[in-house]
């Protein structure tokens, strides 16, 4: 633990910045390499990509890794000097700082590690509509291919079902597309050694998951959420399950050592929405300072195949990738499902709050916010804080009210907690 | 035995000197300005001199507010949600809903029958709808803040300032101004406003009797009634609501040093 820290970081999370830094540099030199390259959007199936070769850059990955790193604020500022609006998706605006100086062919009003090259062709999932519009006008932008999958928003398992099936037959044609565009014949047997791999990770990860059910807390939100980048870069690599069995080594030996993720854990939180990117390190610190510890998430505890990876079928990948996405679009269309799954993680990981993060440029999540605290608090008890923030975006958030946000609900949780042991 | 709550907003410090019987001893409302230690520093000094005791005499100074980190001197801090709630309790053990509305931000809070918090919003980034969106409409209106209240009970026709935002809401007053509509009427059509940003924000947390209203924006009798006519119910304001924030830190103070805990609550 630093000097001064109330948080215990996971040591094995130090592993990620070289890879990260590894995948941009391979992003910048694909060309070089004689690699294709995607630009992709949504939830989008990296696996075929892996399987046939291709880089690929995402969107919302992408946008992560500027909104730590300096000099992002130019490429916000380019995309709004050409018009766009503050308001309009902040990951979205970021990479589209990144085109235009690509554009322009400038290399030097951002360091370098914040550039990838240009697209051969663009890739989206139609989950998020900004996300389908964004693909478009990139499209343009570039003058190069597309492929765009479209999707049901499901409200039942049976319409589950049927948009899996929808999806999977997309990634039938997806397929074709990407041999046309690449010369290159689709290796089924490569894609199902990557399916296998996917699977390994995900049941290793969500060993990781499960042992964060420990009191005190082994490894926090935070650190799942650093631990994305190798869930997202690595996935269906080998060094993925590789990256998760040292992680889950770690884990298991705080557990058994009852070693917390902070300094004397006195509530357990779960966090709603994507991350506030640029303040991961500062919020950790303060919700640590307070006693408190996020242990569950929606970004990390219901997606990148965390949902039943036992069921992942490596001899049919197509419909195990398409089950994914289905997933992700379920959950992303039926708040009430969200709200299911919100209960079962406050359930299973013992939570005492949820901090529900609206972010100004990306409101679909938001909607259902209000809906999930009033519905858990009904059912549970169990109360809820909205903060305001922006997953990128420094220009929608304080510091100020936001720390005095959660100051005040970790006083609001303390005060119920006495009042119910003193009763 | 004496405590001292401190309250560091972003426009007013408050400060309240409490006996060990939780009586007010002495309290003061000064600017802030741009050092909050400093403020918060001069603030207690004056209070400790006003009330002829020596600083060896307090056992403890509470910190809340926006500064309350970055005053030096403080042994603790809570947020001014918590202190707020505790400082209108206090006066009315009877509150079950306050209502801050302070120099930039705004808070609703909603209690339970023991006084405990139970659910509370803040305002966003904007200050629409504080203090400072009040200080620039009467800075518009070339009025005294001090004597929009007043002004606003006067009012004879309704006119609407439409806008949330400060600077267009500002645009908007100076529109009415040169259609030569009566400022009374303008003033109380920016209490209406304010009333509809906040009164919104109140619903959210729910409104239950009995309504306090704290902040130095409670002193304005037109925002009161206007929160009044927009939530339907009934508000009652201390005889100074600037300091019930620091009245509440100062009560935590109390039990942190005397080690009570006669609240139940958090220490």
């Amino acid at each position: 633990m630093t000097a001064g820290s109330y948080v215990n970081r996971i040591n094995t999370t130090r592993e990620v910045k070289p890879v990260i830094a590894g995948w941009y540099e391979e992003l910048r030199t694909a060309h070089a390499d004689g690699k294709f390259l995607a630009w992709s959007y949504g939830p989008v199936p990296f696996e075929i990509f892996r399987a046939m070769d291709i880089r690929f850059e995402h969107l919302e990955s992408y946008g992560a890794y500027l909104a730590a790193r300096a000099g992002q604020e130019k490429l916000k500022q380019l995309s709004e000097s050409d018009g766009y609006s503050n308001d309009i998706c902040s990951y979205a605006r970021l990479v589209r700082g990144v085109a235009m100086l690509n554009e322009r062919g400038d290399k030097s009003s951002v360091p370098g590690v914040l550039l990838v090259e240009s697209p051969d062709f663009v890739v989206a999932f139609r989950q998020c509509p900004l996300m389908a519009t964004v693909y478009d006008y990139q499209k343009r932008l570039f003058n190069v291919p597309g492929f765009c999958i479209d999707t049901i928003p499901a409200h039942s398992e049976a319409e589950f079902q049927e948009n899996l099936l929808y999806i999977r037959r997309q990634l039938e044609e997806l397929i074709v597309f990407l041999e046309d565009l690449t010369k290159t014949k689709f290796d089924l047997d490569r894609l199902k050694q990557i399916m296998a791999y996917v699977k390994e990770a995900a049941i290793v990860r969500n060993r990781v998951l499960d042992l964060c059910k420990s009191s005190p807390a082994p490894m926090s939100v935070f650190d799942h959420f650093i631990s994305l980048g190798p869930a997202h870069s690595q996935r269906g690599k080998k060094e993925s399950v590789e990256y998760w069995k040292r992680l889950e080594t770690e884990v298991k030996q705080r557990v058994d050592n009852g070693i917390g993720a902070i300094k004397n854990e006195k509530f357990r939180l779960y966090w709603h929405n994507l991350p506030i990117w640029f303040k991961v390190g500062r919020l950790s610190e303060v919700l640590a300072r307070h006693g408190a510890v996020l242990v569950a998430a929606s970004y990390t505890h219901e997606l990148f195949y965390s949902h039943e990876p036992e069921k992942i079928d490596p001899e049919d990948p197509l419909t195990s990738i398409a089950a994914e996405e289905a997933w992700q679009s379920w959950l992303a269309a039926d708040s009430l499902r969200t709200t299911e799954q919100v209960q079962k993680e406050i359930e299973d990981y013992s939570i005492d709050g949820m901090i529900m993060c609206s972010h100004r440029t990306c409101q679909p999540a938001d909607i259902c916010e209000y809906d999930i605290i009033d519905i858990i608090g009904r059912r549970l008890g169990i109360p809820g804080i909205v903060i305001d923030a922006d997953p990128t975006d420094p220009a929608f958030y304080s510091d100020a009210q936001t720390e005095t946000r959660l100051q005040a609900f970790i006083e609001t949780l303390e005060a119920h907690k006495k009042r119910a042991a003193a009763s | 035995m004496f405590v001292i709550g401190i309250d560091i907003g972003s426009l007013a410090t408050k400060a309240v000197l409490l006996n060990g019987k939780r009586e007010i001893t002495g309290y003061i409302v000064s600017l802030t300005g741009p050092d909050s230690n400093k403020a918060g520093q001069m603030a207690i000094d004056r209070l400790i001199k006003d009330a002829g005791i020596h600083p060896e005499q307090i056992a403890y100074i509470l910190s809340t507010g926006y500064g309350r980190e970055n005053i030096s001197i403080s042994n603790g801090q809570l947020t001014e949600i918590t202190c707020h709630a505790r400082g209108a309790v206090h006066i009315d053990p009877g509150v079950r809903t306050v209502i801050d509305i302070g120099g930039q931000d705004s808070k609703a809070i909603s209690l339970n029958d023991c006084g405990d918090v139970i659910k509370f919003a803040m305002n966003d980034k904007c200050a629409a709808g504080t203090g400072r969106f009040l200080e620039v409409m009467a800075r518009a209106l070339e009025i005294d803040l001090q004597d929009m209240g007043e002004l606003s009970l006067k009012s004879k026709q309704r006119v609407e300032v439409s806008s949330m935002c400060t600077v267009f809401a500002e645009t908007e007053v100076i529109s009415l101004i040169s259609r030569s509509i009566d400022k009374i009427d303008i003033v109380a059509a920016i209490h209406r406003a304010i009333a509809s940003r906040t009164g919104n924000m109140i619903e959210n947390v729910g409104v239950k009797s009995r309504v306090m209203m704290t902040g130095g924006v409670a002193k304005n009798i037109g925002v009161v009634h206007a929160l009044e006519e927009r939530l339907d119910c009934k508000i009652s304001v201390p005889q100074e609501p600037q300091i019930v924030g620091a009245l509440g830190a100062a009560m935590f103070a109390v039990d942190r040093a005397t080690d009570e805990d006669d609240k139940g609550s958090i220490k």
